[in-house]
């Protein structure tokens, strides 16, 4: 009995407390739940964007990094609090791939897409002393036999993305050196200890500066700002397209309208000056997608990474 | 090179600058004498602060965080043997036995001397080799890792105190905890037991908290001695010069320790400390002997990490790759301000990077005097009843280890390894070799799984990598030398009990002889 009247009142309470928050929210202050190390780049580019969510929303938005567990700790954390727009989840490829790994509680359904805010495409890069310079010297070299690939950790976008790329071009499966971070990943390459990698454009921006590691490709559709002579896989005959996207969700349930004003004060940051020129300094992509462009950009990835899973079990 | 230097000093000495530089060094002495409270996440959480400030503001107030807070961590280490921070550890060996012999205020002397010479050292190489040093530090591949995680781990075999059997014990359950997680090569999951906490292995910091947190207060609880009675008294700092020119072979041999291995990208403070404590172990002929209060066991860990902080600043600064984790946070910061890094930044923002040297040099110099000041205070902040102590360092001890990740998985980490080390202290067993194979552990791992990797799964690095080769040997010397000449000690004990028993002074005679 008491049992039933504590649930009626905490439903009570909770529709109320929804009503209210429907009405003018945000009330209080807003989280993003980030489930990556403090200064990685996720938690940089959330930094960046809460200080400008919080002149559009008018009420602090605060990052609350919850490492660990390759972010299935914060991922679950962050989806397991009320659905009223409060708490939202810096979502990344992680996300899909956790899902497929089979460890986490929470599956597709549970998260709600707000948006994309940055998109950061693949490079293909070789040390400087492989003496590869074109990627159909290196597509050759990587048929021919198995080159050692050095990646920021096992599946980790970069990691799934050399095995779709031997899967698709029938490369001569890699040798796999799982370092911790991209910072690792890089140092291999730059210092001869490993011959190839996939990374994106920021932690590698100053060893390609300096001729240490070269780049080939680009696995986008268009070129890399910052890299203006890499053409795109696509220029060179090679359909493929990969990276690391970066977005925020909330836990499914949360009220539509706090989704679109969530949604449209992320555009709004996206949008204003000073996220654009941290952004650019920083080397991250901005790529901005409203809410359903994210939703069935994650959809598509979760469909495509299911077929492929596979290639991450067998190794 | 002058020219550089005399911009720097122009871009450093405005009054803004010195303000930063001054709160900084408070922020990360506080910060870093709280256990679990670490430089790191002082860092992290000023990065975004720093946006605001111009590039050479911010990087001084970082630099000024940075360089006090591995100081900082030396302050509780000998006033309550909790390692402030990981790359304190050491320092608790010798510190809080000689602040318990009533001279703790000559412990944290020492210290504060030792860190801001290691500091000074490593400032001074990072302002003048820095290109140099970089090319160095990329060809060290898995293989070289490896072996300098294998030197580390083999210090366990002279820590561990009397019994060998016990210590290695005590190395092989520390080297049990750090395979659990997933497996850093193929993603099998090891003893995580389903749990998602233990994905990513077990805490370090958490661990260690536990580990000299929790134990000290059972140690407390369960005996009204006086041996973890008050916090020591604080008397005069000073050292005097006598002492200095005593530690002065120590302090350029941590120091030197230091440097390199933070030059070294992720190979991190916490074998630098190991290193140089057992280095200078190994060594020694002056009494009392290691792990009793010696000044030179304040004086290696203490030079060696603060050594580190320069040294981790080479292969960012030159290459554009962060050492640690500490250097990372600078990148980001840099990147913020639209700095590069790398050689573009000497020639297009010479001003900015040598401010930056020169406040590493300048964090070092107020280190001293601030340090020796809030250690005046220290005392009247931390003088509480005795039996009132345990509790306040248990929930200091709980709400360091909770801000680490917001975890309270965490907090239970804690409370384990802290039963665990008090299991160990029940059963005389030592918990120093625990620590340095949990620490070091997935280190030696990964790094042999990746040399294994680039070596087409051959095991022929181990001999054709001169570097690993000559790392390697010298591990193997430091890890048997201690046993044999243990061995040997009590064979002769054996023969001759009558001429050991005659005289204490002749056995700790040949003792020192044997150590070397």
């Amino acid at each position: 009995m008491k049992k039933i009247l504590a649930l009626t009142l905490a439903l009570i309470l909770t529709f109320a407390l929804a009503s209210t928050a429907l009405a003018d929210f945000p009330e209080k202050e807003v989280t993003i739940v980030v489930p990556f190390k403090a200064g990685g780049n996720v938690d940089l580019c959330c930094r960046i964007i809460a200080d400008e969510l919080t002149k559009i929303l008018g009420q602090q938005v605060i990052v609350d990094d919850r490492p660990g567990g390759g972010a299935i700790i914060g991922q679950t954390y962050a989806l397991s609090q009320p659905a009223d727009g409060y708490t939202m989840l810096a979502l990344t490829s992680s996300f899909v791939t956790n899902i497929l790994s089979g460890d986490t509680e929470f599956g597709m359904e549970d998260a709600t897409a707000i948006g994309q805010f940055c998109f950061d495409p693949e490079i293909v890069v070789v040390g400087a002393d492989t003496g590869i310079t074109t990627i159909d010297e290196f597509m050759a070299a990587a048929k021919a036999e198995s080159l050692t690939n050095s990646t920021p950790g096992f599946s980790t976008s970069h990691h799934i993305a050399s095995l779709i790329m031997t899967e698709k071009f029938g490369l001569t499966p890699f040798a796999y050196m799982h370092t911790d971070g991209s910072a690792e990943q890089v140092v291999q390459l730059a210092g001869g200890h490993a011959q190839v990698g996939l990374t994106t454009y920021g932690g590698a921006a100053t060893l390609i500066a300096e001729g240490k590691i070269v780049p080939l490709a680009v696995c986008n559709t268009e070129r890399h700002e910052a890299l203006p002579d890499v053409p795109t896989m696509a220029e060179c005959g090679y359909d493929f397209t990969y990276g690391a996207y970066r977005g925020f969700a909330v836990p499914a349930g949360t009220p539509e309208e706090v989704v679109n004003k969530l949604s449209a004060a992320l555009k709004e940051a996206m949008e204003s000056e000073a996220v654009i020129k941290a952004f650019n300094d920083s080397g991250f992509p901005i790529m901005y997608l409203d809410a359903a462009a994210y939703q069935t950009m994650l959809d598509d990835d979760f469909a495509g990474m299911s077929a492929i899973y596979y290639l991450l079990d067998e190794e | 090179m002058l020219h550089n230097i005399a911009e720097g000093f122009a871009a450093l000495f405005t009054l803004e600058n010195i303000l930063f530089l001054v709160l900084g060094t408070l922020v990360g002495l506080i910060i870093g004498a709280l256990p679990g409270l670490t430089g790191n996440m002082a860092i992290a959480l000023m990065v975004p602060i720093t946006y605001t400030m111009s590039a050479t503001t911010g990087l001084t107030f970082l630099t000024a965080i940075y360089c006090s807070s591995i100081f900082g961590g030396s302050i509780s280490a000998i006033l309550l043997g909790i390692p402030g921070t990981i790359s304190s550890f050491a320092t608790t060996l010798d510190g809080y036995p000689m602040a318990k012999q009533g001279k703790a205020g000559m412990a944290l002397g020492i210290s504060t001397i030792s860190s801001v010479f290691g500091g000074l050292f490593s400032a001074i190489i990072l302002m003048f080799l820095t290109t140099v040093l970089a090319e160095f530090a990329l060809k060290f591949g898995p293989a070289e890792y490896f072996a300098v995680a294998i030197l580390g781990l083999s210090c366990i075999a002279s820590i561990g105190g009397k019994s060998i059997t016990k210590g290695l014990l005590s190395g092989f359950i520390g080297l049990f905890f750090a395979i659990i997680g997933q497996d850093p090569q193929n993603g099998i999951k090891r003893f995580t037991f389903g749990s998602i906490d233990l994905l990513s292995g077990v805490t370090l910091v958490a661990a260690l908290i536990g580990i000299f947190g929790i134990i000290s207060v059972l140690k407390n609880a369960e005996k009204k001695t006086k041996e973890n009675g008050p916090i020591p008294d604080v008397d005069h700092v000073w050292i005097g010069w006598k002492m200095c020119r005593k530690l002065l072979p120590t302090w350029l041999r941590g120091s030197i320790i230091g440097t390199i291995v933070g030059i070294i990208p992720g190979a991190g403070t916490n074998v630098a400390t190991f290193l140089a404590y057992d280095t200078e172990n190994k060594i020694n002929r002056t009494k009392p002997k290691f792990g009793e209060g010696n000044p030179k066991g304040i004086a290696a860990p203490e030079a060696a990490n603060n050594g580190v902080t320069g040294g981790s600043m080479v292969p960012l600064l030159a290459l554009g790759v962060p050492g640690n984790a500490t250097s990372a946070l600078f990148l980001g910061a840099l990147l913020l301000k639209g700095l590069t890094t790398g050689p573009v930044l000497f020639s297009e923002h010479a001003d900015v990077a040598y401010s930056l040297f020169l406040a590493f040099f300048f964090a070092n110099v107020i280190m001293a005097p601030l340090g020796l000041f809030i250690l005046r205070y220290m005392k009247k902040i931390l003088s509480v009843p005795e039996a009132l102590l345990g509790g306040i360092i248990l929930a200091f001890c709980v709400t360091g280890v909770f801000s680490i990740s917001s975890s309270p998985f965490d907090v239970l980490t804690c409370i384990f390894f802290g039963i665990l080390g008090y299991a160990f202290y029940k059963f005389d067993i030592p918990t120093a070799p625990l620590i340095v194979c949990l620490v070091l552990g997935s280190m030696a791992e990964s790094n042999l799984r990746q040399a294994l990797v680039a070596n087409k799964n051959s095991y022929s690095f181990l001999y054709t990598h001169p570097v690993a080769l000559i790392v390697l040997i010298i591990s193997a010397v430091s890890f048997f030398v201690p046993i044999i000449s243990k061995a040997v000690k009590s064979a002769r004990k054996m023969r001759h009990p009558d001429e050991v028993k005659a005289s204490d002074l002749a056995e700790e005679t040949t003792e020192e002889m044997d150590d070397d």
